[in-house]
């Protein structure tokens, strides 16, 4: 089981790399995203707060911990703690399977580095975009907070949802996105 | 290539604060009636490291605060100088002075403060009104040195007159302002300045205390123009030459507008190494130079122009001027104009050249190039023949290179020739150029006792003049990085663990590669080892951590005294046990606590003398800070003889500051009602003082060492004192644990908190009122956790009655804590939640088992105010019960 899951990420890993020669061409202000999938749309986080993706293994639980904080784990001595980003946005949790991805990310806040890892359906791709390509978040009312999102981009006529990770995981009180996408998607069309 | 000093800053600052720690102590030590020969010079040689090493950095400011602070040492040493009780506040503050410009340093701002200033006034101000006291008598410096007793006054005054205003100077010469320089020049020679003629005769061993000769020579140059003639009469035959001893003395003289003071200081080091004859005296210089006028001999004047780099391929101007001294007597004349700013001073870079006046029968010029022969790729030499001494016709006339050195440096060349011709015509009289204007206002000051009143007003000149130099230094970044000290013994240790560990490894290796069943005995045999190095290694490196907890006790008896003058309260401080090791972190985090309850100690503790005495107690209130080991902790005890804590008062108090009922204050015990202390808001001090009574800090303190897995305690007793207990354990990396399984989840117990464990017994659960369940331990009641319940995880639904209980100590008594197995003890390595999470109520933090997964450390206090928060959600009605419960067992107990 864990051999399929390395072959899964290694394939993602070597998807990643093919992008890698596209780097050179692009210009400096260009920046690199890793898009994942979750309930059927395309976010992406910066590549640079990505430390590295792995299989989901069995996390320790936390007591008292809200639903969205899946547990630590134990990443070469460090503990991780591992949020479900589905749950966390409000969205219906599924069923962990080995293929199930966990995305580790560098946050940086006002106490330094601290790492985190992000459950999620699965890595798409991985997509140079630079400032202009951005269009921000329309606005929704206090219904969802929109500061998490750092833009909005169309890459192959599909819709990528930029988040700002930093601001994501050191939010005390994680917003409901729940059906933000749909709203995304209404309000884009 | 340069060396980069700045990596040595962090040293210098780690080494200045252990000498202003051993200052601070030395100095509470002091007793202004019976000084101490060691303390007094132990204070001094503090004092003179920072200044010595703070002149290196270039950090000014404090370079000249210690001088000032030394000076005044100095005449405390030699007994010239009464030491009052204001005399050591006065030095206490100049320490905590001193302190706070290290702390701006390193933090790269400008160390300049204005309790430096006004320290820096007070020590002129004492120096100056102890100067009319002792101006007969002689200057302990200027003791070592025979100088004509007429002189002896004028010298005494100048060290106060002229300090503030040549600091001034010194800022000049770093000042960027150097064009005019040839003009001042000469309008300098034109005035009258102060001659010293220094002989200088060190010791053959001085080479082997590190003094370098060269360096003092470098230093008086800086002083002004000097000219320095070497003595090799003394030198041995080649066969018995040994080159680590110093053959050579120096006569050397200075012109410039300095004080005696300022040169003895540049002798400073090796002044007990060598004959230091310092005298200013123009007849000296007279005769010395109707001497060389009446010699026949061929003078020849040598231009030498190192490049900067000369230093860095080996070669040592010093050396070759020794070596030219084997051929006649000479003059050296140093032309300082290249010399940088202060702060962009190289000290591998040669900065200097010298214009060297050779007399001798029997150089030639082949022989003069020979000695030069080394560097002459590196520097631009010329060799004059001069008819007479010092002619200046003749000299540009028979000028001629022998240096590939290209043409624009020989224009430079003719000038620095042509001012350093016209100053040594006026040598004697000339004041080095860069002691222009600002020198003149001080010019008559050495010779003019009646000018000592005003300099008052000096330092904040010298203040205007340093900011400059000292604004520069911002650069320096703040990088402060913690570091310890280590004893090399543990190191060694370290080192044979590794080796150990090393070998073990390779001895598995081999096993591991032609592995066959019959080889399990050795392999295990192989892994029990390896188990015992592992286990052995992991405690040599956890005492590498391990400080003496004198560290954090040290600054009490300094902090007690200044809280004791404060209040009018005698205090007598004791400390117990400060060689009672413990962990870095544990100690760095204990001192903040430690201070707030030895405050409290002071401020509340202990009675205004006439009221001890009226008690019938010692009005020598009593202190004591005691340190020792019990089991896996360490225990510090602060106890007082003061009035102690006065129960009802508490209760009162904290009922009307509103922290707990008048119900819940009734129904309280003593200790109890000790333990409001420690709640938020509350204080008992009637006046809030400045030094506590606030109302914080009692939490923040309980907060603090709960942090660390600590607990405190207070017993008291009215009017006989109180003693506070705080128990922490040893280190904060590595605990011994019980792990216990509950559901699926496995837990880790702290080891030294558990009591007992034991198998849940019919008889021994009762069921209180409200739904506690407690168990009966012999004639304790003790309540019951259910861990399960506490975290909201799944557990074996199993009865109480059947369920496995471990008894825990908790901060008000023990608790009983279900689980469902208890699996295996073992050392564990804690790991922070917080790093990467956060602060989780009843975990204290995590750790990684053998088969790579996390397991969650309880914090048993943490885990019990769960307990309790959630019973209190289930029952509003009965908050305290836990507590009730436990007061009882533990009267029960005392019964």
């Amino acid at each position: 089981m864990q051999a399929k899951n390395a072959t899964s990420i290694s394939a993602d890993a070597l998807k990643t790399l093919d992008k890698m020669d596209d780097i050179d061409k692009v210009a400096d202000n260009a920046e690199q995203f890793l898009t994942f999938i979750m309930a059927g749309e395309e976010y992406g986080v910066g590549i640079l707060c990505v430390q590295e993706i792995r299989g989901w293994e069995t996390a320790t639980p936390l007591p008292n911990a809200p639903p969205h904080i899946k547990g630590v784990i134990n990443l070469r001595g460090t503990i991780v703690p591992i949020i479900d980003l589905r749950q966390c946005f409000g969205m219906e949790s599924i069923e962990y399977t080995p293929v199930t991805v966990v995305i580790v990310l560098k946050v940086n806040t006002e106490k330094g580095v601290r790492v985190m890892g992000i459950v999620v359906d699965a890595v798409s791709d991985v997509y140079t975009l630079s400032e202009s390509d951005m269009r921000p978040a329309p606005d929704m009312g206090g219904a969802t907070n929109t500061e998490i999102i750092r833009g909005l981009v169309n890459v192959d006529k599909k819709m990528v949802i930029l988040l700002d990770i930093d601001k994501l995981l050191t939010m005390e009180e994680i917003p409901n996105l729940n059906k933000l996408a749909e709203q995304l998607d209404e309000s884009s069309n | 290539m340069s060396i980069d000093l700045s990596q040595f800053h962090q040293v210098f600052f780690e080494e200045s604060f252990e000498g202003l720690d051993i200052m601070e102590s030395s100095l509470m030590e002091l007793d202004p009636d019976a000084i101490d020969d060691e303390t007094i010079n132990a204070i001094f040689r503090s004092a003179h490291s920072i200044k010595g090493g703070s002149a290196t950095f270039g950090f000014r400011a404090i370079a000249e605060f210690t001088h000032i602070l030394e000076t005044l040492l100095d005449q405390v040493r030699a007994g010239q100088r009464q030491l009052t009780g204001d005399d050591i506040n006065l030095f206490l503050r100049s320490v905590d002075c001193m302190r706070e410009m290290l702390n701006l340093l390193q933090s790269g701002e400008d160390s300049k403060t204005e309790l430096s200033e006004e320290l820096e006034a007070k020590f002129t101000q004492l120096l100056n009104a102890d100067d009319e006291v002792v101006e007969e008598s002689h200057s302990p410096q200027v003791d070592q040195t025979d100088i004509p007793d007429h002189k002896n006054g004028a010298v005494e005054t100048s060290v106060i007159t002229t300090n503030p205003a040549t600091e001034g100077d010194t800022g000049e010469i770093v000042s960027p302002a150097k064009d005019a320089e040839p003009a001042n020049e000469q309008v300098a020679s034109g005035s009258s300045s102060q001659q010293w003629q220094i002989e200088f005769l060190p010791t053959g061993d001085i080479l082997k205390t590190g003094n370098d000769p060269y360096r003092i020579l470098r230093e008086l140059a800086e002083l002004g123009d000097i000219e320095v003639e070497a003595h090799h009469k003394s030198f041995p035959d080649f066969s018995t030459f040994d080159p680590e001893i110093c053959y050579l003395s120096w006569n050397i003289r200075l012109t410039g507008d300095r004080s005696r003071q300022q040169i003895e200081e540049v002798f400073e080091w090796v002044a007990d190494e060598s004959d230091i004859t310092i005298q200013s005296l123009d007849e000296v210089s007279a005769e010395f130079h109707s001497s060389a006028d009446t010699s026949t001999d061929i003078t020849w004047h040598i231009q030498f122009k190192p490049n900067k780099d000369l230093l860095i391929t080996g070669n040592d101007p010093i050396k070759l001027f020794s070596a030219l001294e084997s051929m006649g007597q000479y003059h050296v004349h140093t032309n300082l104009d290249q010399l940088p700013k202060l702060s962009a001073l190289d000290a591998e870079q040669c900065h200097l050249s010298w214009d060297i006046y050779l007399e001798s029968k029997s150089a030639d010029k082949a022989r003069i190039q020979e000695v030069f022969e080394w560097v002459l790729d590196d520097a631009d030499i010329r060799i004059n023949a001069v008819s007479g001494l010092f002619d200046p016709n003749s000299i540009t006339s028979k000028s001629e290179t022998i240096s590939p050195s290209s043409r624009q440096s020989e224009v430079i060349n003719d000038a620095s020739q042509e001012t350093s011709q016209g100053g040594e015509a006026g040598k004697e009289s000339s004041a080095s150029a860069n002691l222009s204007l600002v020198a003149s206002t001080a010019e008559n000051a050495p010779s003019d006792t009646g000018t000592k009143q005003k300099p008052m007003a000096k330092p904040i000149a010298q203040v205007a003049a340093g900011k400059p130099a000292t604004a520069v230094k911002k650069a320096v970044a703040n990088t402060e990085s913690s570091s310890i000290r280590v004893g090399i013994d543990k190191v060694d240790n370290l080192i044979n663990m590794v080796g150990e560990l090393v070998i073990t490894q390779s001895m598995l290796g081999q096993l591991g590669t032609e592995f066959s069943l019959e080889k399990i005995p050795k392999l295990l045999e192989g892994l029990s080892q390896l188990e015992q190095n592992t286990r052995e290694l992991q405690e040599s490196v956890m005492r590498i951590r391990m400080l003496p907890i004198s560290f954090a006790f040290s600054r009490f008896p300094r902090m007690v005294r200044d809280l004791g003058q404060t209040l009018g309260k005698k205090v007598n401080l004791v400390m117990q046990g400060e060689q009672t090791e413990l962990d870095k972190t544990v100690m760095e985090k204990i001192g903040d606590p430690l201070v707030h309850l030895v405050r409290n100690a002071v401020d509340h503790g202990i009675e205004m003398p006439e009221e001890r005495s009226a008690k019938g107690k010692n009005p020598c209130g009593e202190i004591v800070l005691n340190a020792y080991h019990q089991g896996g902790n360490v225990v510090i005890e602060i106890i007082d003889d003061g009035k102690g804590l006065d129960a009802e008062k508490l209760k009162e108090r904290a009922v009307e500051k509103g922290v707990i009922s008048q119900q819940d204050a009734d129904g309280l015990s003593k200790e109890q009602a000790y333990d409001l202390i420690f709640q938020p808001g509350f204080s008992t001090a009637k006046v809030v003082s400045d030094v506590s009574g606030r109302g914080v800090g009692m939490d923040v303190v309980r907060r603090n060492i709960q942090a660390l897995n600590g607990v405190v305690d207070i017993t008291s007793e009215v009017d006989a004192g109180s003693t506070i207990k705080i128990r922490l354990p040893l280190t904060l990396a590595i605990l011994d644990g019980q792990l216990v399984r509950v559901g699926n989840s496995t837990y880790i117990f702290p080891l030294t908190s558990i009591v007992e464990s034991l198998q849940g017994n019919r008889d021994m659960i009762n069921k209180l009122a409200g739904g506690v369940n407690v168990l009966r331990l012999r004639d304790d009641y003790v309540p019951i956790i259910k861990l399960a319940e506490t975290f909201n995880q799944r557990s074996d639904c199993r009865s109480l009655e059947e369920s496995l209980l471990v008894v825990v100590e908790s901060d008000n008594g023990k608790v009983a804590v279900v689980v469902d197995e208890l699996l295996a003890q073992q050392q564990v390595v804690i790991k922070s939640l917080e790093q990467n999470y956060r602060r989780v109520d009843g975990i204290s933090g995590a750790t990684i088992l053998g088969d790579g997964t996390v397991a969650l450390i309880l914090d048993i206090p943490g885990v019990v105010r769960l307990a309790e928060q959630e019973f209190q959600n289930h029952n509003s009605s009965s908050s305290n019960l836990f507590k009730h419960i436990n007061e009882r067992s533990t009267l029960s107990q005392r019964a």
